[in-house]
C-alpha cells in the first residue's frame, strides 16, 4: 500500500510539473509580454522598460527555475491588467465554479444511481430504452447548445429564471441544470453497463442459489462491485466536468474560475491563465489521487497481484 | 420413498424467434440421501438440467416443457400451468436444495470477507443476529476443515487457495442441512490431489447431514466413485441410467461404451516407437527457469535443476500439479522463457537459450502444440493459412504442402476454408499439430494437448499423436497433470514437483511401484472407474 | 456453464441484423452529409456575401433564402452546409490523427512492454490527469485561433484513450499462443506485428474512433463557441450558434438551426457507433420466477 501512495504521489508531482510547464511554454510563446501589453504606438525603450520591470529580459532558464519556485511559494506574480496577486483573483472565483461543479456532480450522480437501480429492480426494457435514447440525445448536443435551449424555454419563454449572472438561487438552476443532465448520462450509462455485467457473475448465481432476495443480492452484491469502476472513472471525468463548467460560465456570465480564466486568455494576461491553470490542475491531480488510493483501499485483490 | 428432485420429460429451449433445443424429454430423479452422478460431455445439457430444477437458467433459454419437482413440491408442470414464483423458489434455495459451482473464485464476492458471505447465507432462512450468524459461519467453516476459520473468515476469496475457496462453497451450501446438495463440476477447476480432498469432504458432509447428491460432471471416474445411480446425458437426452456399478459393468447403450473407451486405458503402451542410431531429440541439462514478480524482490525459481534426455520416437510425459514447474520447463526448451542457467541440445545440436538469439534453423526443431486450442490459432485466418504460415515464414509454402499436412492430422479441403470459430475443439487441435509438424521438428513440445478436449476427442486426438509419431520418429515432451492420459501415451515419467524432478521411471514402473511419496499421492487421486476409493461407499439413507 | 453455452451456440453465425437505433443514426447522420453534398451545388450557394437589406430573415419567407438570413444578410442555409463540410472534415482528421498516434503508441507499449510501456503508460497517466479541455481552450486561444491550430492540438493530445485501449489489447495478444507459436517457427517481430498484432487490433482502433466522432465534435464547437478555431468569416456550428445566441429573443432560428443539424450529425454518429459496441445487457436479475 505504501509503496503504492508514493507511485501515485511521484504521478501527481510530475502532472502538476507538465501543467506548470506547459502553462510557462505558453506564456513564453507568443513573443515578449511586453509588447503585448502596451498600446502600438509605444517605443522599444518602453518595451524593454516593462520587460525588465517584470523579468523578462533574464534567461529563459532562470525564468522557468523562478516559476517553479512561484509554484512552491504560492507566488505567481501579479496580473497584467489588474495589478493584483493572480493568486488571489483566482481564489477570489473559486467558490463560485465549486459550487456550480459540485450541485452538478451531486445531483447527476444521486440521480443517475436511483435509476440504474430502478431499471435493475424493475427489470424495465421500456424504462432502459427510455434513458438509452434521452440520454444519447443529451450527448449529442455540447453544453452550450442545451444551455440555450434551456435559457430559450425557461428565461425567454416562460420568463421564470435568469439566464445571466450570479445574483440568487434562481440564478444557480440553469447552469446547473445543465452540466447535471450531463453528469446524469454519463453515470447513468457507466452504472447500467457495470451492474449489467455484474448481473452475469457467477457469485450472484451463488447468492441467488442461497435463497437470497434479488433486490438484497443487488444491493450488497452487485452495486459494491459495479460501483467501484464508476468510482475509478468519476476522478478522470471531473477533467470533463471542469471544461463543461468553463464553458457554462460563459454562456450564463457566470463569475467563476472559467469566466476568469477565458477572459484573461483572451486578455494575454499569463500570470492568472498560469495561476488558473495550476490551481486547476492540482485541484485535480489532488482527488484522483485520492481516488485512486480509495480505490486500491476497497479492492485489495490489486494489491494482492 | 420419496424423490427429493423428481424431473419428467424436461425440455429446455433457447428464447428468440427460432428457439432450439438444449435439453429434450430429459427425466431424472433423487430419492432421500442417494447420490446421483450426471454424465455428460460438454454441452450435453447436463447443467442446464439441474440449473432449471433451482429457476437459475441463464438469460436466453427457458423451460419449455416438462415438470419440476423439488421434494414433492411441484416448482414447474408445464402441461398444467404450474410456474412457482420467486418467492417460492427462495424459500427452497439454500434451504431445501443447496449448489455448489465449479469455479469457487468467482463463485465467491470479491469484495466481501469469506465469513461474511457464509454468514449471509446462514441468516437467509435462519434469523439471527449477525453475530450469532458469523460465529454459526465459523463453525461451518470449521467443520469443512478449513483451519484457523476464525481468523481467515475476515480475509476475502482472492486470499484463499482453489481448495480452500471450494470448502467455503460447501459450507455455505450445508448451512441449512439441505435434502438436496447439486454439485456442478466441483473439482474441475481444481488440481488432483485437491480434486480428492473436495470429493472426499462432500462424502462425509453428507454422512452428518444426510444430503441427497446430484453430481454433474464430465469425469466418469468421478461419479463411478461417488455416487450409486448414474444418468449419461449426450445431445440434451439421458442416454441410459442405472445402478452406477451395473451400468459401468455392462453399459447397453452405444455412447455409454464409447465414453469409457475413451476413458485412458488402466495398461501402458506396448509397442514403443523409439528408433535407435538417431540423435536424441532432446537433452535438456541442469535447466533453471526464474521469473520475476512484481512486489516481490526475490525472483521466484520455477524450474531448479532439471535435466531430461528424450529418444527420437520417444514420448517422456512430464507430471505434476499446477505451480510445479513443468511448463516453464517446456518453455525453457523452446526459448520462450530462457533458461537461466543449463544447456539445451534439440536432435543433437546445441541451441542457444533464448529464443530470440536462436536461429531459424534452430528454432524449427522443436515445436510446441498448445493446451488451450482456442488461444492457438489466429481467429482471423482461415486453416489453410494457419498451417501455411510457419512455411511462408521459411518462404517454402506450397498449396500442396498444406494439403499434405491437413491430410496427415485428418482434415481435408473442406475443413481448410474454415476459420477457427467454426471448428470443434478436436478439429481445433488437429490445426496446431499440422501446423507444429509444418518444419518437420525433431521434437514437438504437448503443453496438456488434450485436457480441454472431451474424453470421446481425447481418445482420437492421442491416436493421431501415436500414428504421427511412428511416422517421423518425433520426440514428445509431453506435459500433463492428468497421470490417466499418460499412462496410455508416454514411455517414461518424470514427476515434479516445486521445481524438482521427485521421480523418473517407466511408465509401467512408476504405476505398479512408485517410490516418492507425491508420487503415490498423485496417483490414488486419480478416479478409476472401478469403484469407490479407499473403500468409502457413499452413504445410502433408506 | 457459460464455456458450455458458448460450445452450443458457437457453430451458428450469428447474422447481422442493424438495430433500430443504427436505423435511425444512418438516417440523421446521412440527411447531415446529404447537405453539405447537395447545397454547395446549388445556384444560390453563397455562404459569405452579405446583403444588410435581407437581414435576419425568417425561414421559408424568402425562396432565395429557405432558411433564412443571418444579421449580415448571409444565407443560412449555404452557411450550415459549410459549417458542416467544415466542422465534419475538422473531426475526420482529428479522429484519423489520433486513431493512427494512439494505436501505434498502444501497441508498441503493449507488445514490447518494459520500459517503453513504463514511459508510456506515464505519459498517458500523466494526460489523463490533466484537465485536458481547459488546457486545449488555453493553447488555442495563446496561439493564435485557426482551424489548423485545433486540428493540430487536438489530433496530438487525444490518442489517450486509443492507446489505453490498444495497449491492453495488446499486451493480452502478445500472451496468445498463436502470437508465440510464429516466433519459435523463425518469424519475427515484425511478422508477428503485421500478420497478428495490427490487424487483430484495427476493429478495436475503429470501434473507438466511432465513438470519438461525437466527443470531438462536441469538443471543437465548444472551442468556436469560444472563438477559438475556424476564425472568420468562415462560419462554423460553435461561432454560428454564437451569433445567434444575440438574437435569442427575437429570431431563434439562428442559433437552433445550426444547433439542430449538429444534433442530428452528432446524435446520427452516436446511435451508429453504439451498434459496434452493444453489449449483451441482462444476466441472472431478470425478474420473475420459474417463467
Amino acid at each position: 500500500m505504501l509503496p503504492f501512495i508514493a507511485r501515485r504521489l511521484a504521478l501527481a508531482v510530475a502532472t502538476v510539473l507538465a501543467v506548470v510547464t506547459i502553462a510557462f511554454v505558453l506564456g513564453r510563446a507568443t513573443g515578449e509580454p511586453g509588447g503585448l501589453l502596451l498600446p502600438d504606438n509605444a517605443t522599444q525603450a518602453e518595451v524593454d522598460a516593462l520587460n525588465a520591470a517584470l523579468g523578462f529580459d533574464r534567461p529563459i532558464v532562470v525564468q522557468y527555475l523562478d516559476t517553479l519556485v512561484g509554484l512552491v511559494t504560492g507566488d505567481f506574480g501579479d496580473s497584467y491588467r489588474l495589478r493584483e496577486s493572480a493568486l488571489g483573483l483566482v481564489l477570489e472565483r473559486v467558490p463560485a465554479t465549486v459550487e456550480l461543479a459540485f450541485w452538478a456532480f451531486a445531483i447527476g450522480l444521486v440521480l443517475a444511481v436511483a435509476a440504474a437501480l430502478a431499471i435493475q429492480l424493475t427489470g424495465s426494457r421500456v424504462l432502459r430504452a427510455v434513458a438509452g435514447w434521452a440520454g444519447a440525445m443529451r450527448q449529442s448536443v455540447p453544453d452550450f447548445f442545451f444551455a440555450l435551449l434551456l435559457v430559450l424555454v425557461f428565461s425567454v419563454l416562460l420568463g421564470a429564471l435568469p439566464s445571466l449572472g450570479r445574483t440568487s438561487y434562481a440564478s444557480l438552476v440553469l447552469p446547473v441544470l445543465t452540466l447535471a443532465t450531463g453528469q446524469f448520462v454519463m453515470y447513468l450509462r457507466l452504472l447500467d453497463a457495470s451492474l449489467s455485467e455484474q448481473a452475469g457473475q457467477d457469485f450472484v448465481r451463488t447468492a441467488i442459489a442461497q435463497g437470497q432476495r434479488r433486490s438484497t443480492v443487488l444491493f450488497t452484491r452487485m452495486l459494491p462491485n459495479a460501483a467501484l469502476p464508476v468510482l475509478g472513472m468519476a476522478g478522470l471525468n471531473l477533467g470533463g466536468l471542469l471544461g463543461g463548467t468553463v464553458v457554462v460560465e460563459v454562456v450564463f456570465a457566470w463569475p467563476g474560475l472559467g469566466k476568469l480564466l477565458t477572459d484573461a486568455v483572451s486578455q494575454r494576461d499569463f500570470p492568472i491563465v498560469q495561476a488558473g491553470l495550476v490551481f486547476v490542475a492540482l485541484a485535480f491531480v489532488i482527488v484522483n489521487t485520492a481516488v485512486d488510493v480509495l480505490v486500491r483501499r476497497i479492492d485489495t485483490r490489486t494489491a494482492a497481484a | 420413498m420419496s424423490a427429493v428432485l423428481r424431473i419428467e420429460d424436461l425440455r429446455i429451449e433457447t428464447t428468440g424467434d427460432a428457439p432450439r433445443a438444449l435439453v429434450d424429454g430429459v427425466s431424472l430423479h433423487v430419492d432421500r440421501g442417494e447420490a446421483l452422478g450426471v454424465v455428460g460431455e460438454s454441452g450435453s445439457g447436463k447443467s442446464l438440467t439441474v440449473l432449471a430444477a433451482l429457476g437459475l437458467l441463464p438469460v436466453g433459454t427457458r423451460v419449455a416443457g416438462g415438470r419440476i419437482a423439488i421434494d414433492e413440491h411441484v416448482l414447474v408442470d408445464v402441461g398444467a400451468g404450474v410456474w412457482a414464483g420467486e418467492r417460492e423458489l427462495r424459500a427452497l434455495r439454500g434451504r431445501t436444495a443447496a449448489m455448489v459451482f465449479q469455479d469457487p473464485m468467482s463463485s465467491l464476492d470479491p469484495l466481501r470477507a469469506v465469513g461474511a458471505q457464509v454468514a449471509s447465507a446462514v441468516r437467509v432462512h435462519a434469523p439471527m443476529s449477525r453475530r450469532a450468524a458469523r460465529e454459526r459461519a465459523v463453525e461451518l467453516l470449521t467443520s469443512v476443515g478449513v483451519r484457523d476459520a476464525a481468523e481467515r473468515a475476515g480475509t476475502r476469496p482472492h486470499q484463499w487457495s482453489g481448495g480452500m475457496r471450494q470448502r467455503a462453497m460447501i459450507a455455505m451450501a450445508i448451512a441449512h442441512d439441505p435434502l438436496l446438495l447439486i454439485a456442478d463440476e466441483p473439482t474441475t477447476a481444481l488440481d488432483v490431489t485437491v480434486q480428492a480432498q473436495v470429493m472426499d469432504l462432500l462424502a462425509e458432509v453428507r454422512e452428518r447431514t444426510g444430503s441427497a447428491l446430484v453430481l454433474i460432471t464430465h469425469d466418469l471416474g468421478l461419479v463411478a466413485e461417488n455416487s450409486d445411480r448414474l444418468a449419461v446425458m449426450h445431445h440434451g437426452r439421458v442416454v441410459e441410467t442405472g445402478a452406477t456399478r451395473a451400468v459401468l459393468d455392462a453399459p447397453a447403450e452405444d455412447y455409454t461404451k464409447r465414453l469409457m473407451a475413451a476413458m485412458p486405458a488402466e495398461s501402458e503402451r506396448t509397442a514403443p516407437a523409439v528408433r535407435a542410431g538417431e540423435p536424441d531429440a532432446l537433452v535438456a541439462d541442469r535447466i533453471v527457469v526464474e521469473y520475476r514478480v512484481p512486489g516481490r524482490k526475490a525472483p521466484v525459481r520455477a524450474v531448479d535443476g532439471v535435466s531430461l534426455r528424450i529418444a527420437a520416437g520417444e514420448t517422456v510425459a512430464v507430471v505434476g500439479e499446477s505451480g510445479c514447474g513443468k511448463s516453464s520447463l517446456a518453455k525453457a526448451v523452446l526459448g520462450v522463457q530462457p533458461a537461466i542457467e543449463g544447456a539445451v541440445v534439440l536432435g543433437g545440436e546445441p541451441v542457444r537459450k533464448e529464443l530470440a538469439a536462436r536461429t531459424a534453423a534452430e528454432r524449427e526443431r522443436a515445436q510446441i502444440v498448445f493446451q488451450d486450442p482456442y488461444s492457438a490459432l489466429d481467429p482471423r485466418l482461415t486453416v489453410h493459412e494457419l498451417v501455411a504460415e510457419p512455411l511462408r515464414i521459411r518462404r517454402a509454402y506450397t498449396r500442396a504442402a498444406v494439403t499434405k499436412l491437413l491430410e496427415d492430422v485428418g482434415l481435408d479441403e473442406g475443413h481448410a476454408k474454415r476459420l477457427p470459430g467454426q471448428l470443434s475443439g478436436g478439429q481445433r487441435q488437429r490445426v496446431g499439430i499440422a501446423r507444429a509438424l509444418a518444419l518437420r521438428p525433431k521434437l514437438l513440445v504437448l503443453d496438456e494437448p488434450v485436457s480441454a478436449l472431451d474424453v470421446s476427442i481425447q481418445a482420437q486426438v492421442l491416436e493421431l499423436l501415436d500414428g504421427l509419431q511412428r511416422e517421423h520418429g518425433l520426440g514428445y515432451l509431453f506435459i500433463s497433470h492428468d497421470l490417466g492420459v499418460v499412462r496410455s501415451i508416454a514411455d517414461r515419467v518424470v514427476v515434479m514437483q516445486q521445481g524438482r524432478v521427485v521421480e523418473e521411471a517407466p511408465t509401467a514402473q512408476i504405476f505398479r511401484d512408485p517410490q516418492h511419496p507425491f508420487t503415490r499421492q498423485l496417483l490414488d487421486a486419480v478416479p478409476r472407474l472401478d469403484g469407490p476409493r479407499r473403500g468409502r461407499r457413499p452413504l445410502r439413507v433408506s | 456453464m457459460t464455456a458450455q453455452l458458448a460450445a452450443v451456440a458457437a457453430p451458428t453465425p450469428r447474422r447481422w441484423r442493424p438495430r433500430p437505433g443504427a436505423v435511425v443514426g444512418a438516417v440523421m447522420l446521412g440527411a447531415v452529409l446529404l447537405l453539405t453534398a447537395v447545397v454547395p451545388l446549388l445556384p444560390a450557394f453563397d455562404p459569405m456575401g452579405q446583403d444588410l437589406r435581407a437581414a435576419l430573415l425568417p425561414p421559408f419567407a424568402d425562396p432565395a433564402h429557405p432558411l433564412g438570413t443571418d444579421a449580415l444578410g448571409r444565407d443560412l442555409l449555404s452557411r450550415i452546409a459549410l459549417a458542416s463540410a467544415v466542422t465534419l472534415g475538422m473531426t475526420l482528421l482529428i479522429v484519423i490523427m489520433n486513431a493512427v498516434i494512439g494505436s501505434s503508441i498502444g501497441i508498441l507499449a503493449g507488445y514490447f512492454g518494459g520500459r517503453i510501456e513504463a514511459l508510456i503508460t506515464l505519459l498517458s497517466n500523466v494526460t489523463l490527469a490533466m484537465p485536458v479541455v481547459l488546457l486545449l481552450i488555453a493553447i488555442c486561444a495563446v496561439l493564435r485561433p485557426s482551424a489548423g491550430l485545433t486540428i493540430l492540438v487536438l489530433g496530438c493530445t487525444w490518442w489517450v484513450g486509443y492507446a489505453r485501449v490498444t495497449r491492453n489489447v495488446a499486451a493480452s495478444l502478445r500472451r496468445q499462443d498463436f502470437v508465440v507459436s510464429p516466433l519459435t517457427q523463425g518469424g519475427d517481430t515484425f511478422w508477428v506485428l503485421t500478420r497478428h498484432i495490427v490487424p487483430n487490433i484495427w476493429p478495436h482502433t475503429l470501434i473507438i474512433a466511432a465513438t470519438d466522432i461525437a466527443t470531438i465534435v462536441l469538443i471543437t464547437s465548444s472551442l468556436e463557441y469560444l472563438g477559438l478555431g475556424v476564425q472568420p468569416p468562415v462560419p462554423s456550428w460553435g461561432s454560428m450558434i454564437f451569433d445567434g445566441q444575440r438574437h435569442l429573443g427575437a429570431d431563434p432560428w439562428l442559433a437552433l438551426l445550426p444547433g439542430i443539424v449538429m444534433l442530428l450529425a452528432v446524435g446520427g454518429a452516436q446511435f451508429l457507433s453504439q451498434q459496434f459496441t452493444a453489449e449483451t445487457r441482462g444476466g441472472l436479475l431478470r425478474k420473475g420466477g420459474m417463467r
